[in-house]
């Protein structure tokens, strides 16, 4: 009887250390491999382009792909130059203004929203039908038998349990979306069970892009408070008493992408392009630092080094600066509403149509960076345009830490509601 | 008693390893780069303006790679006369409409940190390479495809070059399937390099449309230490990171709106595509990995409905057509599980019975509207697979 109760606690351990519920001394100086992913679930997602100005509008999606209820502490970082309708640059910094909210997720839940009008939180929606539509107001008027998005007659636009009441955006954002994952007191934890994709969808043609939330997975040192501390570093400092809660950011970007102005190979083949060009590919590139703190809203200036590389193997580089947030049209000329950076990126310049771009933060600068791009292809002869956004490959581990500050109130302090 | 001991060990440990096992990750990625990079889908159609960009790029700036790369044609072809189709009403004279899944292999060679793009239906060769030729660094007016070519003239080395490289088109138009490269050495084994990425970028140009979408080749990575060469064939992907390259992933997460969902800014309809290829492929025998693959799908009320379906080296198709025919009446459609968006995890399962059985690896394409908008993503991954894939080469 004894062995026999011993051989039930010896599975039962076995168990137990399977699960990491009980202290593993072999195991536990494996600390749990962590990275920055687009194809995995992680702890804190960006979005690092997110845009409601009336021409384009976003939806975004979140799933916790757990079993258990997740929380999450969302911010958006408005983007937008501080006076519209001019050049963003150094004399037109962006806004950099943050608005935050929670959202909560059942097991296994989806949720979706669309960024210019949010979310209500009203579980009288109704479910979707095969004959019920939707609409957003941001496209106009809708049809008076249309559900309404982010409205009170959403119904079968924002059926499903609500994720919590997501605010609408400002006009005219341009800017980023991070959502943090909490326990139910709001402070930070590393459960690595979020994942999230952003349509970007040209109101006026009905152009759809999509690329997937930047995922920064969390480790075991998590402490749960305001400061999160993304680096490899285990090494504690007064910030960050327990080392680096998640994994650190990129050393490197890497991107393949068309140089702007080259033409685009498919619509030159067509019988209506009966003499090229007939087309042009430019290349948007945003980018958002990995530091950010929405306590002090104290802009941090990155500084950008770029390598680039075209068929002929010929290398060239170039750099630039941003704070917050950076939307660059690579190699577009002067005056352009967005800055072009150089013409290193131009087809013109580099007798070359494709491209391999690396970005890293430069020394000094104070933490890594994340980036997504996206294309714009141009029919010149039919006046048509398609955008595809691109997540970035990825390499190396900062060793420097990143630190992102949640404003008093809102993490494990956060009153009670 | 010393067996019942011995057997309580082998359960102790055994449990725990199920149980840890669970919690495996697999380190296929699209977002860093590979010895293998996986495009599955690449389609043309030039009849009707459709084809397919490919971008590959060596990301290491210190050494040319050669690169074995397999076009896998994913056709399906008549019995009556070998034309293609999509089913048997295509097919004249009462034939049947069979898949294949036939391969082309060719080579490339790509120069320190060079990009090189290709249309598919046109493929890459001879004065539209780059760098279709070397030069004697002693002499620069003698090309070259080899240091030997110089040495007979005394002419010093040959500089980089893609000689060595002819890209076809794709074997068929209209073409559906499948490209797999993987680096190999110039005696054509595979090495140990993750220096590779890429993209595909799908196209659609007539005069009344223009359509792109973009998504990233999916990287497997060699697990050897960098430069070693793979001598084994087949590769072996896992299981885990045990094998000759890392191993395909447990399960495929993919967040989608479900088909016929309206869409909530332009009130278009909105549909996916879901395409999986296998992992494990017998290119040697033209032998398929095959899976069965279990769809858990989860609508936004946290309800669940599961669904499957078989899937033979390569799989291109509607989400709402995996259950059924009649699309309103699919676990796929918004009418039915009542909200637009949903998550479904997309779990290969072995099926014993089949002759290679396969992990999968895939991507989605969105489109909006009849006037098709359309986006292309990666899918999400999700654990290891407890056994390996293998890849043998001919």
């Amino acid at each position: 009887m004894l062995r026999q109760r011993g051989l039930v606690g010896l599975i039962g351990l076995a168990a137990l250390v399977g699960w990491g519920l009980v202290a593993q001394p072999a195991v536990a100086q494996v600390t749990r491999k962590t990275v920055v992913t687009t194809e995995q679930s992680a702890s804190i997602l960006v979005f690092p382009k997110v845009i409601a100005d009336g021409s384009r509008d976003t939806i975004i999606q979140i799933t916790n792909t757990s079993n258990n209820m997740q929380h999450a502490h969302c911010l958006y970082v408005n983007g937008a130059p501080t006076t519209p309708g001019l050049p963003p640059g150094s004399l037109n910094p962006p806004l950099c203004t943050e608005i935050d909210f929670d959202i909560w997720l059942t097991r296994q839940q989806p949720t979706h929203w669309v960024v210019s009008t949010g979310r209500l939180y009203n579980p009288g929606d109704s479910s979707c039908t095969a004959s019920t539509k939707c609409c957003a107001l941001t496209g106009g008027s809708c049809p008076g038998d249309t559900d309404v998005s982010g409205s009170d007659d959403a119904d079968c636009c924002d059926a499903g349990f609500d994720p919590g009441h997501v605010p609408p955006v400002a006009p005219d954002f341009t800017g980023e979306l991070k959502c943090i994952l909490v326990d139910s007191s709001g402070a930070p934890y590393s459960g690595n069970s979020l994942k999230g994709e952003a349509t970007l969808e040209d109101i006026a043609t009905g152009d759809v892009s999509k690329y997937n939330a930047i995922g920064i997975q969390g480790n075991d040192n998590q402490n749960g408070d305001d400061v999160l501390c993304l680096g490899s570093s285990t090494a504690g400092n007064d910030l960050c008493p327990t080392g680096s809660e998640y994994a650190g950011c990129p050393v490197e970007w890497r991107l393949d992408h068309p140089a702007t102005g080259a033409p685009d190979p498919v619509v030159e083949q067509q019988p209506f392009c009966a003499s090229s060009p007939c087309s042009g590919v430019s290349t948007n590139l945003t980018i958002v630092p990995c530091t950010e703190n929405f306590e002090t809203q104290a802009l941090t200036a990155i500084t950008l080094q770029f390598l680039v590389i075209n068929e002929f193997e010929q290398s060239f580089t170039t750099s630039t600066s941003f704070a917050c947030w950076g939307s660059f049209d690579l190699g577009a000329p002067s005056g352009s509403p967005l800055p072009g950076i150089s013409d290193w990126f131009t087809a013109s310049a580099l007798g070359s149509e494709t491209l391999q771009t690396r970005i890293r933060s430069a020394a000094g600068t104070p933490g890594g960076v994340l980036a997504v791009i996206e294309e714009t292809h141009q029919d010149t002869i039919n006046s048509l345009t398609a955008r595809s956004a691109q997540n970035g490959h990825m390499i190396g581990e900062l060793n420097v830490m990143d630190l992102v500050t949640i404003p008093i109130g809102q993490g494990n302090d956060a009153t009670p509601q | 008693m010393g067996q019942v001991r011995w057997a309580g060990w082998t359960m102790a440990i055994a449990t725990a390893l199920v149980i840890s096992g669970a919690q495996a990750r697999a380190d296929v990625a699209s977002d860093r780069p590979a010895a293998i990079v996986v495009y599955p889908k690449i389609v043309v159609d030039t009849t009707n303006g459709v084809d397919t960009v490919i971008r590959l790029t060596n990301t290491n700036l210190n050494n040319l790679i050669d690169v074995h790369c397999f076009f896998i044609d994913a056709n399906s072809h008549c019995t009556s006369d070998g034309s293609i189709c999509k089913d048997a009403t295509s097919c004249s004279s009462g034939g049947q409409c069979l898949p294949s899944c036939v391969e082309t292999d060719f080579d490339i060679v790509l120069t320190q940190g060079q990009p090189i793009e290709w249309k598919a239906s046109d493929g890459l060769a001879n004065s539209d390479l780059p760098l279709p030729y070397g030069i004697c660094t002693g002499n620069q007016f003698i090309r070259c495809g080899s240091s030997d070519q110089c040495a007979l003239f005394n002419a010093g080395t040959c500089t980089q070059s893609n000689v060595g490289t002819r890209i076809p088109p794709v074997s068929e138009d209209p073409f559906v399937g499948e490209l797999k490269c993987i680096a190999t050495g110039a005696d054509h084994v595979p090495v140990a390099r993750n220096d590779l990425k890429g993209e595909a970028i799908l196209e659609s140009s007539t005069e009344t449309e223009l359509d792109v979408a973009s998504y990233n080749a999916i990287g497997i990575q060699a697990t050897a230490a960098a430069g070693t060469p793979i001598t084994d064939n087949p590769l072996v992907l896992g299981p885990g990171s045990e094998g000759n390259y890392n191993g395909c992933p447990n399960v495929l997460i993919l967040d989608n709106f479900f088909d016929l969902a309206t869409d909530p800014i332009s009130g278009d309809t909105i549909t996916t595509d879901l395409t999986l290829v296998a992992c494990s492929e017998d290119l040697l025998r033209q032998v398929a990995g095959s899976a069965t693959v279990q769809y858990l799908v989860y609508n936004e009320f946290e309800q669940r409905l599961s669904t499957s379906r078989t899937v033979n080296c390569f799989q291109e198709i509607q989400l709402c057509n995996i259950d059924t025919t009649q699309c309103p009446r699919s676990i796929f459609a918004a009418g039915l599980q009542g909200t637009l968006t949903g998550q479904t995890r997309i779990n290969p399962v072995v099926n014993p019975a089949a002759a290679l059985p396969s992990g999968l690896l895939g991507i989605a394409i969105e489109r909006h509207g009849a006037e098709t908008s359309s986006a292309a993503f990666n899918l999400h991954f999700a654990g290891a697979r407890g056994t390996a894939d293998t890849i043998t080469l001919p």
